[in-house]
């Protein structure tokens, strides 16, 4: 891995169309601006990873529903809206 | 066309309603076709069903019916994904887990699958509104929902 050193207000290019800037330093947070085409998704890895290990503990534990289950929360749901 | 799963077998479901995910779902790249059919009677529920990975399957629910001021931003990256002219043509939907007492089902807001009707493109969402998580109890929740709109290059 690559590292350097950048102070406040300074910026990193990655390629010719991606940005990082360092906008404030507070303790241990460092906020950090981002400057990036559209096309390009920027995410935070931890929300990332959550849905990641949420995709495949639903996928491994969602068995069929029952159909009492399904009437149920569908009763449900109707009881919320009003 | 037959599709193996491993929930109900092999499957047949006509060629036209394959959804194609370009990117797949999130921990699944490889997952780019998926097939959605009925989860019980009520019309509410669906199976979003690999075509690729047969024992990857989500219960989906329309966003409204579970949040009712649920918002997503579908920004120009998701509109180029999928192909996406007219933002009413696209539906957001919830992964939900549904467990045997259906008070306890969880919601996950931070990853919602949208889906354009017209081009039968989707992709799973990463949100970052702070208030959502991957498992919203959607009935127990004292939290009040936010009006916050996730968006995928914000600032805070």
């Amino acid at each position: 891995m690559l590292v350097l050193s950048r102070k406040r207000d300074e910026t990193i290019m990655i390629g010719d169309n991606i940005e990082i800037s360092i906008v404030d330093i507070k303790g241990d947070t460092v906020r950090v601006g981002i400057n990036a085409p559209k096309s390009i998704s920027v995410h935070r890895k931890e929300i990332f990873e959550a849905i990641k290990e949420e995709n495949i503990a639903t996928t491994k534990s969602q068995s069929v529903p029952k159909m009492e289950a399904i009437g149920g929360l569908a009763d449900l749901l109707k009881k919320k809206k009003k | 066309m037959k599709v193996k799963t491993t929930r109900f077998g092999e499957i047949e479901v006509p060629d036209e309603t394959l959804i194609t995910f370009p990117e797949g779902v999130i921990g699944f790249k490889e997952a780019r076709g998926f097939v959605i059919f009925d989860c019980g009677d009520q019309g509410l529920f669906k199976w979003l069903q690999s075509t690729d990975i047969p024992e990857l399957a989500f219960v989906i629910c329309e966003s409204h019916l579970i949040v009712p001021n649920y918002q997503v931003i579908i920004g120009q990256k998701e509109r180029d994904l999928l192909q996406l002219d007219n933002v009413e043509d696209a539906a957001v939907c919830l992964i939900l887990v549904i467990p045997e007492d259906p008070q306890e089902t969880t919601g996950n807001l931070l990853g919602p699958i949208v889906m354009n009707a017209k081009t039968r493109l989707g992709m799973q969402m990463v949100l970052v509104n702070p208030q959502y998580s991957t498992r919203y109890k959607i009935f127990k929740s004292t939290e009040e929902e936010s009006n916050e709109e996730g968006e995928n290059a914000g600032t805070e």
